[in-house]
């Protein structure tokens, strides 16, 4: 989960690395308390994921309150790279001398976490390392030892700091790998990382990805979300199925999308290579979900409830690889369950395999005789790829029937 | 032959107390799995389908010397877990569990990595040689023993693309299920370098998907004479790459240089003489093509 600046500087702050004097204002009236924080001139940054938002004039830097004033009434809930601009942040103004890079993250080629460390920071160091790839220096650190002070001190010195600087910078990188391991991060990016006049090193920006799977036992909680968006009742709702019963996964992802074909995935690699498929045959899916892990019966009926509740659907694709252990006639009774409760007229392709499968395929069989649902069922003879061509030319001629039908009335 | 693992291997399950680690308990046993002991902290004196269990992996392995260790723990216990299995001296590590801390997996591969041992996972379905034996939950109808080796990110990928290999007349030799974490104890390269060794193995197939650098790196091993049998990929992710993502911050470019992406994968796998399958049934079709030659 990525956090944005005011939070990422939260996390910077409770690790003890320096950032600006300031507040975060979500509010127009609260400016004036934001501004008794820091001294005016200040900076007005709006908080978004995007990178690049200041050359999108999402950074302001005011002499006065009331040019503060205006830039955050003008900033609050604007659109700016198709976010809209829930908070801003109202922070002093650095008197910058250089502006640096440091950050922590994992390498997948080494496996290993990694320090990156420049002594040239600021928006163009993606740039700079192409054109000067010898002066982005990268450590690699042993995980089960962390960074050690003498490597801190090397890694300053090969990307070029001398004298004073490099204890203070060392102190930094220290700091830094220490809040990526204590606090979870997939990544913890400072950039820049600003030297200032009289030669104290502050956190300009902060760029935090944090481990969704160490939520646990962080001591630091921020509200959940998908990208750059808050959830939605039905994603909040999917993934609190999923956090009330530990038995298997049913929930933990789940996506709405603009489509109209209802999704009850299972398997991760499966789900996936599915919605694949269902997009390349033009098919338009109403949400993205998965179940996987053997989840009982009452978890899957709970997931698809939710999937069901979506207003406007035209069809529904129950699809999954050829499980290894998780039941099929238990995950799809709970499936059962909730198409009975829905009693939905558009068609619905089931393509599952696996253990209790040919179980599963009566009971659907069997309901769909009972309560007059239009159930295609197929085992693993029909690959995903070909029971997604079949979900599609059905959903295609179920909307066509509608719309003749509409016209009718 | 088959890479990892063989009929004569045994097995101790850590977490074999639970739900999970008690059904494929069973399953293996019913394969013809070895499975020679069980640990679960507590409940040491207990029996899992006549599977001794033992408080500590110490215990287990001083009665047992099990050859492999399948890890069923919860997520939070997993790192310690695996720590304990190769601190007592086994080899080879298959973590089942997922969600595991990826600070957690980067300790565990640190540990592995310093004591000369081997993890498969996190997030494994686990290992399995059709015919011979199965470690972890990955297994059932759809595998049968033959000559074509299956490195999978995903479990039920695995199983689905056996299937159909297996109805179009052509078994497995080993399938291996690395996991599609971040950070794996086994890549496709680690596993590529072992089928390489497998002179029962005719042609590889990769099941891949988005994000890291894995596939890229086997491209590398492969273009580099590492590996030299047919091999043919899927990688999945049309759809996840439309899907509202996170930027990686400049570290992400800095440190994968455009890596990544699906495009990038195909394009790696291309360089290197990997034939693609745009869709995964075509896969067939590609091995079938090249054991003709």
């Amino acid at each position: 989960m990525q956090l944005k600046e005011f939070e990422g500087k939260t996390v910077f702050r409770h690790y003890g690395l320096a950032v600006p004097a300031g507040a975060v204002v979500k509010d127009n009236a609260d400016v004036a308390q934001a501004l008794r924080t820091c001294t005016i001139p200040v900076m007005v940054k709006a908080q978004i994921y995007a990178g690049r938002r200041g050359k999108a004039g999402g950074v302001k830097r005011c002499t006065t309150a009331s040019e503060a004033e205006q830039a955050v009434r003008q900033l609050l809930g604007s659109q700016l790279l198709g976010e809209s601009v829930q908070e801003v942040l109202v922070e002093e103004c650095l008197a910058v001398e250089q502006e640096h890079y440091a950050a922590a993250t994992f390498d997948t080629t080494t496996r290993m976490p990694i320090i990156i460390l420049s002594r040239q920071g600021g928006m163009d160091i993606e740039e700079y390392q192409k054109m000067h790839p010898d002066k982005v220096i990268k450590l690699e650190v042993e995980a089960l030892d962390g960074l050690r002070e003498e490597q801190a001190r090397q890694l300053a010195k090969l990307a070029g700091f001398t004298g004073d600087e490099t204890e203070s910078i060392v102190a930094v990188l220290l700091k830094l790998y220490d809040t990526f391991v204590k606090c979870d991060c997939k990544l913890a990016e400072i950039n820049p990382l600003i030297r200032t006049k009289d030669s104290r090193l502050i956190a300009g920006d902060a760029k935090v990805i944090l481990d969704d799977d160490a939520t646990f036992r962080r001591p630091l909680q921020f509200s959940p979300r998908i990208g750059s968006r808050t959830l939605s009742e039905r994603e909040l709702a999917a993934n609190k199925v999923n956090a009330e019963d530990y038995r298997g996964v049913a929930g933990k992802i789940y996506l709405d999308l603009d489509g109209d074909i209802g999704i009850l995935a299972s398997g991760g690699g499966a789900s996936v290579t599915a919605m694949d498929a269902l997009i390349s045959y033009g098919g338009r899916p109403a949400n993205y979900t998965e179940y996987s892990g053997n989840p009982t019966a009452e978890k899957v009926k709970k997931l698809a409830q939710i999937v069901l509740s979506k207003p406007g659907l035209a069809g529904c694709w129950i699809v999954g690889g050829t499980a290894n252990f998780t039941r099929i006639d238990i995950t799809i009774q709970g499936i059962i369950d909730a198409l009975i409760e829905a009693k939905p007229d558009y068609p619905i392709v089931v393509r599952r395999a696996g253990p209790g499968a040919k179980e599963a395929y009566a009971m659907l069989h069997d309901a769909a005789k009972k309560h007059g649902l239009d159930i295609h069922v197929f085992d693993e003879y029909t690959s995903i790829t070909e029971s997604a061509k079949i979900m599609v030319d059905l959903w295609k001629a179920y909307k066509t029937k509608r719309t003749m039908k509409e016209a009718r009335t | 032959m088959s890479i990892l693992v063989d009929e004569n291997t045994t097995v101790m399950v850590q977490g074999i107390t639970g739900k999970e680690g008690a059904r494929t308990t069973k399953d293996m046993l019913d394969y013809g799995t070895k499975v020679v002991c069980g640990v679960t902290p507590g409940k040491g004196g207990q029996e899992v389908e006549g599977v001794p269990v033992y408080n500590t992996v110490k215990e287990a392995v001083h009665q047992h010397h099990p050859d492999v260790s399948v890890i069923y723990v919860p997520p939070s216990a997993a790192k310690n877990a695996a720590i304990e299995a190769i601190e007592n001296g086994i080899r080879l590590v298959n973590v089942i569990t997922e969600t595991v801390p990826i600070h957690d997996t980067a300790q565990m591969l640190a540990y592995a990595k310093r004591h000369g041992a081997t993890i498969v996972g996190p997030s494994s379905a686990g290992i399995l040689c059709p015919g011979k034996t199965r470690i972890g939950s990955v297994g059932g109808e759809g595998f049968t023993p033959g000559k074509i080796g299956i490195i999978s990110k995903s479990g039920a990928m695995s199983k689905e693309t056996a299937t159909l290999f297996t109805h179009a007349g052509f078994g497995q030799s080993t399938v291996v299920t690395i996991g599609g974490d971040v950070l794996i104890g086994s890549t496709f390269a680690d596993i590529l370098r072992l089928f390489g060794q497998d002179k029962d193995t005719d042609a590889i197939v990769l099941f891949g998907e988005i994000g890291g650098t894995y596939e890229e790196d086997a491209a590398a091993f492969i273009k580099q004479g590492g590996f030299t049998k047919p091999v043919a990929a899927f990688i999945s992710g049309t759809f996840a790459s439309s899907l509202p993502n996170v930027s990686l911050g400049h570290a992400g470019a800095i440190i994968e240089g455009g890596k990544g992406t699906r495009e990038s994968k195909i394009k790696a796998l291309k360089d290197a003489g990997v034939m693609i399958a745009e869709v995964h049934h075509e896969l067939v079709d590609l091995i079938k093509g090249a054991l003709k030659k």
